[in-house]
């Protein structure tokens, strides 16, 4: 499962992620991170029997935690099924299906925005979380 | 053997057998060609991808007092008026003057086929029959007295792939190409496109009645860049906009490259005889394209590899043992789209098939642009030189300069370059009193310039080594001229004067 976590300014020089991990001792994955003067969110990969215990640890040091289920979106009325998209994508998350219509494999999407845009048609946006 | 009347009667009485292209294969290995064509009476094709080449005549009609236009804008993407006084073409990639390339003529092509309104803005000149010289105002495609899209090249019968061996991502119009050959894409419906199914335009021509973009259009020739002898024939075709569908047209946008028009053809082909039922039976396998790499940027863009579009339909291909994702740019699923909706208005008895009534080109090649090449060093230089023997006595070498007036000369032993001398280095010789032969006073690393250097780049080596002449030489060090900045001074003045 993913999680969004999203921490304010005054806790990002804090050892968070290292600390949820040896508690939980859980494989934690990050799949993205965003860092600034606000504070900073990161995607999460965290093998399903965990995720529970790891957003309790997490919330413990006042991180905010969301599952994410969708992560990026297809506007299916847009796309044309031409396919620019699936060679763009590092985790091969794009396949066309028997009819030739584009299919969208979430679980593999790692965020990084690559199709979003290459796609000629604007058919993809980044979920914002 | 069938006449396109015998076809068209048959459809008039509900009784004409349709196949989509991609069944043909199949039916001619089963049947036999000759049985094949007994069968089938027209084969429907389609493609469905990026056409840059698209645009569309409108007609605004008059305004009270009428303007003459001399530039127009739709939603700010200028439109070409050089045809008379409310007539303009919008051409697909021309990019929006406010917006760039998120939105450009292909946007206002589609945004007129979405019954969307559009704003005009035109100038003038003003003249006495067309006195205003300003217009603003806000149309749709019913206020128009034509929207008649005329698409000077469509429909290519096949193209190159696209990739990419630089470490740099590239942006261009075949999309996004990843660094170290990290995908590969390609256009065209392959054995689904129109043209590969009749090679040699036995029943594609001037005239013939084709699907454009949901509504009926025509062939109207050959398209430009049409190539037919190596399998790149191209088509220009005609349609009223005005009864295209959204579903077979759509404007896109390439990152950093611009704007483009998705444009859906569907061309029936008539099954004449056992030929035409075999050249339908094309399969992808059939049809080959290279694979090139666009980062090299020229016209001669070097061949990575030769592949079949069955191979970069299969989604991967192989370089350099390396498997490589290949995306397609053309929408596969809406060529099949094009091919069944042509072949139901066929089955409905509303689109009957048109001879052409000229047939296309069958020998022409695409050629290179001609442009002025820059001037080179071979144009400018003085050919042959006047050059001295490295054992030549500085006595003799500096008579020579003052009878021929000239200041730099190569030293030279068999003809092979070793040296030069100006008539500053023999001057300063003479006077210290320095005597023997030529080689003991030359400068031995002699800055050179080849025939075929462009003098931009000669000029700069004098510049740099604040020289006044450089020999020119054979790739084997022999002298045939030399070049120097008054030459080049000279040529500029006549240039520019
Ligand atoms: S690139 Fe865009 S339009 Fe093409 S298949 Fe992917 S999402 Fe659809
Ligand atoms: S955002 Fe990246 S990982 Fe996700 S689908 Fe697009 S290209 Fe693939």
């Amino acid at each position: 499962m993913r999680l969004h976590i999203k921490f304010s300014h005054r806790i990002v020089r804090n050892p968070i992620i290292s600390q949820v991990v040896l508690a939980t001792k859980a494989p934690i994955n990050i799949l993205r991170a965003r860092i600034d003067h606000n504070g900073g969110e990161m995607l999460l990969e965290v093998p399903d029997e965990f995720c529970k215990e790891v957003k309790k640890e997490f919330e413990r040091y006042g991180v905010e935690v969301q599952e994410v289920k969708s992560v990026v979106e297809h506007n299916t009325d847009l796309c044309v099924d031409c396919g620019l998209c699936v060679s763009i994508c590092p985790t091969s998350a794009f396949s066309f299906d028997t009819d030739f219509k584009l299919k969208l494999h979430e679980d593999r999407c790692v965020q990084c925005g690559l199709c979003v845009t290459s796609c000629p048609h604007g058919a993809l946006s980044l979920v914002t979380i | 053997m069938k006449t396109i009347e015998e076809i068209n009667q048959k459809i008039r009485e509900g009784n004409v057998c349709v196949v989509r292209a991609d069944e043909m294969p199949e039916i001619v290995e089963e049947l036999g060609a000759e049985e094949a064509a007994k069968e089938v009476d027209i084969v429907t094709t389609g493609t469905f991808g990026a056409m840059c080449s698209s645009g569309v005549f409108l007609n605004f009609g008059h305004a009270e007092p009428p303007i003459k236009m001399q530039r127009i804008w739709l939603n700010d993407v200028e439109a070409y008026t050089g045809v008379a006084a409310v007539d303009a073409y919008i051409g697909a990639t021309q990019l929006s003057e406010t917006r760039g390339m998120e939105y450009g003529g292909a946007h206002v092509i589609e945004d007129l086929v979405l019954r969307k309104s559009v704003e005009l803005r035109a100038t003038a000149y003003g003249t006495d029959c067309y006195p205003r010289k300003e217009i603003r105002t806000t149309i749709t495609i019913e206020d128009l007295n034509q929207a008649i899209m005329v698409n000077p090249r469509n429909a290519y019968q096949r193209y190159n792939a696209a990739t990419n061996s630089t470490d740099r991502t590239l942006y261009t119009y075949m999309g996004t190409l990843l660094p170290r050959f990290g995908n590969v894409t390609f256009s065209g419906a392959g054995a689904l496109s129109p043209l590969n199914n009749d090679p040699e335009y036995r029943t594609i021509g001037i005239g013939t009645r084709i699907f454009l973009c949901g509504a009926r259009g025509y062939v109207i020739g050959e398209g430009t860049q049409h190539s037919p002898k190596n399998h790149f024939g191209t088509l220009m075709v005609c349609g009223n906009l005005k009864e295209m569908s959204p579903k077979f047209l759509d404007a896109a946008t390439f990152p950093k490259y611009g704007t483009s028009l998705y444009v859906g053809i569907g061309i029936p082909i008539p099954i004449l005889d056992a030929d035409m039922a075999r050249k339908t039976a094309i399969k992808d396998e059939d049809i080959k394209v290279n694979i090139l790499d666009y980062g090299i940027a020229s016209r001669n863009r070097p061949v990575i590899r030769t592949v079949s579009y069955a191979e970069l339909k299969s989604g991967k291909v192989e370089i350099n043992g390396e498997e490589v994702p290949v995306s397609p740019l053309s929408s596969y699923r809406t060529a099949l789209e094009i091919a069944d909706e042509l072949k139901k208005w066929i089955e409905r008895g509303e689109f009957f098939l048109s001879a052409p009534v000229e047939r296309l080109p069958r020998d022409r090649e695409f050629r290179p642009m001609k442009h002025e090449r820059g001037v080179l060093v071979r144009d400018v230089m003085t050919s042959p030189a006047v050059t001295v023997s490295a054992d030549a006595n500085i006595k003799d070498v500096a008579k020579l300069i003052v009878t021929s007036g000239i200041n730099h000369l190569p030293v030279v032993r068999n003809g092979i370059l070793v040296g030069i001398v100006t008539s500053f280095d023999i001057a300063k010789a003479v006077a210290g009193g320095v005597e023997g032969s030529v080689e003991k006073v030359m400068t031995k690393n002699v800055v050179t310039a080849i025939p075929d250097e462009g003098i931009e780049s000669a000029a700069r080596k004098m510049e740099q080594h604040d020289i006044s002449a450089l020999p020119v030489i054979t790739s084997g060090r022999k002298v045939i001229g030399i070049v120097t900045t008054e030459d080049i001074s000279k040529l500029v003045g006549r240039r520019y004067s």
